[in-house]
């Protein structure tokens, strides 16, 4: 009988790989004094005590996920991790595209200068999109359909928002990513394993309800009202429901953490640093003392950008390498949850 | 839910509407307190004193802290059924 059970570990083989991040926040900034004066009742210091955000990146009037995307990219190419013409496969991870159709990774392949043999995709999720986007990375290089590629991750949901909801206001912020995943030789996973999950109940708790096709944008759907505690929004802006999502975090997030660390083989001492979606450092918190994660242990970094979506992690695990939190060889536990809902928590092995 | 983990509870539950713990009794009125923030917090100490989360609509509808005990009850029996 053959045995095939040493497939994931202790054989060298091409393993998937992070070889680079690079991300990249547009140039406006929005800081608490500034929402405090525009909402009135929320001073600065207590929204940072509230949130642990201080200022956040607004994209300027025009300036598209698909730009933020490009910029991060460019910064990766310029770190000499790889050129243009060596990228086989581009995901472009978004919840703002510039348009319905073309995918904004086609048009992302031209202004970037990727060969016309490179493969290019768009997957629509949120906080949850860059793990996903790294299961997905790794099976196209292990599976030997792409050999280079580059994940992007970019939103601007600050044009989502309605200006009178402070609710999401002092939240959400722009940014983007580029990583680029690689095939190297190596005898354990550098990638995975994973654990993904999805609950469509939720769907109705972050959505922007008006502007796809089931429901399009007319004059009525423009209206803004008052909702609850005093902010405002109409059906064409985004809505949160904090609480649901909180209660959807609670349950989730350990869970998967606990399948995670039991499908990697290892206690939580088999990990040497946690990056959990950057959603905000009060959810963080509780998380961490839930998990009895050690604070040196367990990333909060979101003080100068915010929640950035589908960058937190990336943007995160970049400057973690950048101060020596993490350093090569290490393994790093990453977990994304939230809209959809939908959540994703993965292995990888410092290699950037 | 023992006596004791009540009483940490209830004290708890003071901080979070930022009243004084001798005010925090069952027949304190709480419909009037759940702004975002109250909710999100009484969602966590819950949860991190009883490892139970409760129904977010439940929750805004308590308007005493009787009902609010009530509620925990009632989520830490059907986690139990669960289980």
């Amino acid at each position: 009988m053959h045995c095939w059970g040493a497939m994931t570990s202790g054989q060298s083989r091409a393993r998937a790989a992070i070889a680079a991040i690079a991300s990249y926040l547009p140039a406006c900034e929005l800081t608490n004094e500034a929402l405090a004066s525009e909402v009135g009742d929320w001073p600065a210091d207590q929204i940072f005590e509230k949130t642990g955000i201080r200022s956040r990146r607004i994209a300027a009037e025009g300036e598209c996920a698909s730009d933020l995307g490009v910029a991060a990219a460019r910064r990766l190419f310029e770190t000499g991790a790889c050129a243009p013409s060596d990228v086989d496969f581009l995901i472009f991870c978004t919840q703002s595209p510039d348009y319905f159709l073309p995918a904004t990774a086609c048009t992302m392949q031209a202004r970037l200068g990727l060969p016309t043999s490179c493969g290019a995709v768009d997957i629509n999720q949120g906080c949850s999109g860059f793990v996903y986007g790294l299961a997905l990375a790794k099976s196209l290089v292990e599976a030997g359909t792409a050999s280079r590629v580059l994940l992007v991750t970019a939103d601007t949901y600050s044009k989502f928002l309605h200006p009178r909801d402070r609710s999401v206001r002092t939240l959400f912020g722009d940014g983007a990513a580029a990583t680029l995943v690689v095939g190297r030789e190596a005898d354990d996973e550098l990638i995975g394993p994973f654990v993904l999950g999805t609950d469509g109940r939720g769907a109705c708790q972050l959505i922007v309800p008006v502007g796809g096709l089931r429901r399009r944008p007319d004059a009525e759907t423009a209206v803004a009202r008052e909702a609850e505690g005093g902010n405002w929004r109409s059906e064409q802006n985004l809505y949160m429901n904090g609480p649901e999502i909180f209660t959807f975090t609670l349950n989730a997030v350990p869970r998967a953490v606990e399948q995670l660390l039991l499908k990697a083989n290892g206690g939580p001492q088999a990990v040497d640093y946690f990056v959990f979606h950057q959603a905000n450092r009060f959810m963080l918190e509780r998380l961490r003392n839930k998990l009895k994660i050690a604070p040196e242990r367990f990333c909060i970094d979101l003080e100068d950008c915010g929640n950035t979506v589908s960058s937190t992690i990336p943007i995160a695990l970049e400057r973690a390498r950048g101060r020596g939190s993490i350093t090569s060889g290490q393994r790093v536990m990453l977990v994304g949850f939230g809209v959809g809902f939908s959540w994703a928590a993965g292995m990888i092995r410092v290699s950037f | 839910m023992s006596p004791d983990s009540t009483a940490g509870f209830l004290a708890e539950l003071a901080s979070v509407f930022d009243v004084d713990s001798s005010v925090v009794t069952p027949d304190f009125a709480v419909g009037h307190r759940w702004d975002s923030m109250a909710v999100l917090a009484t969602i966590a100490l819950i949860d991190e004193q009883f490892d139970v989360t409760v129904p977010v609509d439940g929750l805004t509808g308590c308007t005493t802290v009787a009902e609010l005990l009530t509620l925990v009850r009632q989520s830490v029996g059907q986690r139990a059924q669960v289980r």
